[in-house]
């Protein structure tokens, strides 16, 4: 009995904190339905300080710089939840209607068709919903390999045989579909820009030849970082370097 | 300067003062009221109202000689029935000696009441006063001068005032040959329409001297931005009778006493400064829309029950005082299926000295083009009252419109059943948040790329090429099972044909040839490795005769079997026989034997 009793605290803190971080979800909705924007702002960035990562958190969030006038930030947010939901319907809705509202008209040519497959077959499920496919489709392969192994009968060892491959195969899919889900929520390999006009230089370094200025809200991929700089490169494929201050990673 | 045109020209007959008020007055003033010694002036004291002159009693004049007087004028008026009567009673004095002379108050009864007079003082001087006569223009400021007027010098924003310019004039305004008026910048000006025709001239006595005053123009001002504010004077440029010092040169201007020459004057004022503050803020209701006054509101709908497509009209009246002319036509909130078309709007607004009031009448037509229930709400009307320092809100009744379907409703009807409309956006307004609970989770708490995670996979991985090599150490131990029957086939052989040994001394031959049997066919199986129940006579003699064993042990052994077999479907036939035994042994050794 004494053994347990650490384990029963454990427990209890993190029913605690739980209970206490989706309290806190719960007030910050409050506070955006009452109109209190500004208030609703700084429990949702708590939470996310606190290390809770959820689309729903990140897509509120955004909900509240948009009520609040930024819309670069409200971008930001949005499309990080997008990472999580990339079909959540009112993700993408509201990202559409903040585009609206952005200086700058940028296309967004649509990515490859198995790009996108892939991107969506891999966000279908959660991170974790894909190891754990993995970690079953392994134990299920194993199970049928060795009713290959031990069964006598030809027939039930010709199926268990290929049940037992198609598995192993499914359980591979599974891994590498975990690492790709993975890396879209993970990985920092876009950006938003946030100043209000950004100079986009040709070099990384303050007396760099200016390429082009956009303005806040637009996207980019980020292909380099030297420094306190960063290559980006636009959708329609316009590439320069801007300073880390002007930007927020995705 | 004569040349150019006289805008307006007036007369006016001296000493013939008209309407300061219908109450009894009885006013005492100076021509002049610096005099030098031995100057003549004139001391007027005017009676308003129904006056006795045999009550007069004469002011005590010590100091003054009187050269003529009193004399007395008297003149009536009769404006809108009101008859308003004026006596003056002059008299021309001349200053005996230097300094201060005081006049004391005269009295009279006027509308069975003594009234006394104000009493004056004339300052007497040894040298004659420049008092401008001679040379006009230098020193008219003293003897003419603008003035403007407002009825209040500190004033909210959009507040309304009056602005009052009067000249005035020691001598006799003639005429004016040009007035500037200013523009009233900052402000919302409207001039009071019955004072831009006419300007009235009367006199009007300030500290004692008599001025000829002409009120040039009087307008309301709203005040449209806020802080210190100048409001410019009017500038005239007037001519005035002036009498000459000239000796009368004619018979006929000796006879009728002092020439005059027409003098022109130019008259500059100075700029008086206004201070407009904002509204309080505290308490200031949201949709505020700057109406200042007092005001009140009422409406009227011309029918609540009508037929669609029938016109209903629905007014709201305004009235009050305050900056009215800015009065927007209130919003009417009204479902969709009621039209409405834009107010008429009828204003019945006055402007005069005491500022802009009147009413403003806004006249909605509304057309209920569906039938049913609708309510009309009408936007209350607020405003600031300065009098009682706070903002009004006036709500408006609401009304239900009873609508019934139309008699020719088919024809007229503009909305049809079958005519659909897209959804138009309104705004462009994003979703709402995502609400409910949350499966909340911690970055750290990932369970892909944990230890856990790997460590699973590697142990099935592991776990593969474990399976395979039980399976293998599990055939190899299978086939010494085989082995070890083969072994053991001879042992278990005795082992058998010892109990049939039992059975032979006991002489239980159904058991006895039972035990022979089971030995022979556990042997061979065992030995060959061969299914028991594969075992028959024609495998034995088969794989006998594979294995190269002599045909004599083989017939023997079958032998053997068959005897044995017979002996037991038939056992009271046979009895347990020591060379079956024997014959058992035999064939087993030599097999053993052949084995090696």
């Amino acid at each position: 009995m004494r053994n347990l009793k650490p384990i029963a605290l454990l427990l209890l803190l993190l029913a605690y904190n739980y209970g206490r971080s989706n309290s806190e979800f719960a007030k910050a909705n409050n506070l955006y339905a009452k109109q209190k924007y500004s208030e609703a702002k700084q429990v949702f960035k708590k939470l996310i300080a606190d290390g809770f990562t959820h689309a729903h958190i990140y897509y509120n969030l955004g909900n509240c710089y948009f009520k609040t006038d930024s819309i670069a930030w409200a971008i930001l947010y949005y499309e990080k939840a997008k990472k999580f939901l990339p079909n959540d319907a009112e993700i993408n809705f509201n990202i559409e209607v903040s585009k609206k509202y952005l200086t700058d008209k940028i296309e967004q040519p649509p990515k490859p068709v198995i790009t996108q497959l892939l991107n969506s077959v891999a966000q279908s499920k959660s991170t974790d919903g894909w190891a754990a496919n993995c970690i079953i489709m392994l134990i299920t392969s194993f199970m049928l390999f060795a009713i290959f192994l031990l069964s006598e009968k030809s027939i039930t060892k010709r199926i268990s045989f290929w049940t037992s491959a198609i598995s192993v195969i499914a359980a591979i899919v599974s891994y590498t579909m975990a690492a790709r889900n993975y890396n879209l929520i993970s990985s920092k390999n876009e950006a938003i820009i946030l100043g209000s006009s950004v100079e986009i230089k040709s070099s990384p370094e303050e007396n760099g030849k200016n390429l082009f200025i956009i303005h806040a809200g637009i996207k980019g991929e980020i292909l380099n970082k030297a420094g306190d700089w960063f290559e980006l490169k636009l959708s329609d494929n316009h590439v320069g370097w801007v300073q880390a201050k002007e930007i927020a990673e995705i | 300067m004569k040349g150019k045109k006289h805008i307006l020209l007036f007369t006016l007959i001296t000493c013939t003062f008209f309407s300061f008020a219908q109450d009894g007055k009885f006013v005492a003033s100076a021509s002049k009221t610096k005099v030098a010694v031995g100057e003549q002036f004139q001391l007027s004291f005017t009676a308003s109202g129904n006056a006795n002159l045999n009550s007069y009693k004469a002011p005590n004049v010590s100091g003054l000689t009187v050269l003529m007087g009193p004399s007395t004028s008297s003149s009536v008026q009769i404006i809108n029935g009101n008859m308003s009567q004026q006596i003056a009673i002059t008299y021309i004095v001349v200053a005996e000696k230097e300094g201060v002379c005081s006049i004391s108050s005269a009295s009279v009864i006027i509308n069975g009441k003594r009234i006394e007079s104000n009493p004056l003082k004339i300052e007497v001087t040894k040298n004659p006063i420049n008092d401008g006569k001679q040379n006009g223009n230098n020193s008219q400021s003293s003897n003419s001068f603008v003035s403007t007027v407002v009825s209040q010098s500190k004033i909210y924003l959009g507040q309304q005032f009056t602005v009052t310019h009067k000249v005035y004039s020691r001598d006799q305004i003639v005429g004016f040959k040009d007035i500037e008026f200013p523009n009233y910048e900052s402000f919302w000006s409207q001039v009071i329409d019955n004072k831009r025709q006419n300007i009235q001239l009367s006199i009007e006595v300030i500290e004692g001297v008599e001025y000829y005053c002409a009120e040039m123009r009087q307008a309301v001002l709203f005040p449209q931005k806020t802080g210190k504010i100048e409001i410019l004077p009017v500038n005239v440029d007037m001519v005035v009778k002036q009498p000459s010092n000239k000796k009368p040169t004619t018979i006929f201007e000796q006879f009728f006493g002092t020439s005059y020459k027409e003098v022109e004057l130019k008259v500059k004022g100075k700029p008086i400064t206004i201070e407009v503050v904002t509204l309080p803020e505290n308490n200031k209701p949201l949709n505020y829309k700057n109406y200042i006054g007092n005001f009140s509101c009422s409406t009227k709908l011309n029918k609540e029950n009508a037929k669609t497509n029938e016109a209903v009209t629905l007014s709201i009246t305004i009235s009050g005082k305050g900056n009215l002319k800015m009065i927007e036509a209130p919003e009417i909130n009204l479902p969709a299926e009621v039209e409405k078309y834009d107010p008429k709007v009828n204003e019945r607004i006055t402007i005069n000295s005491s500022g802009m009031s009147g009413s403003k009448t806004f006249e909605y037509t509304l057309i209920p083009r569906a039938s049913g229930k609708h309510n009309v709400k009408i936007e209350p009307l607020i405003f600031y009252d300065y009098d009682k320092k706070q903002y009004i809100t006036i709500p408006s009744p609401e009304y239900e419109l009873n609508i019934e379907k139309g008699a020719n409703d088919e024809k007229n009807l503009v909305l049809s059943p079958t005519e659909k409309q897209d959804i138009t956006t309104l705004n462009n307004d994003i979703r709402y948040i995502k609400t409910g609970h949350l499966e909340l989770s911690k970055k750290q708490d990932l369970f892909h790329g944990s230890i856990l995670f790997y460590s699973l996979i590697g142990l099935i991985v592991l776990l593969f090429p474990a399976l395979i090599v039980f399976r293998k150490k599990y055939n190899l131990q299978n086939a010494d099972t085989i082995g070890n029957k083969r072994k053991k086939a001879a042992a278990v052989a005795k082992k058998h044909l010892k109990t049939a040994e039992k059975y032979l001394t006991e002489n239980n031959s159904d058991k006895f040839y039972d035990e022979i049997l089971k030995a022979m066919y556990g042997y061979f199986s065992d030995t060959y490795t061969i299914a028991l129940s594969e075992t028959n006579k024609e495998k034995i003699k088969h794989i006998l005769s594979e294995k190269g064993i002599a045909d004599e042990l083989s017939v023997s052994f079958i032998k053997l079997l068959n005897d044995c077999e017979f002996a037991r479907y038939a056992p009271s036939l046979a009895s347990p026989k020591k060379e079956i035994y024997d014959s058992a042994i035999n064939c087993i050794t030599q097999i053993e034997e052949l084995k090696k």
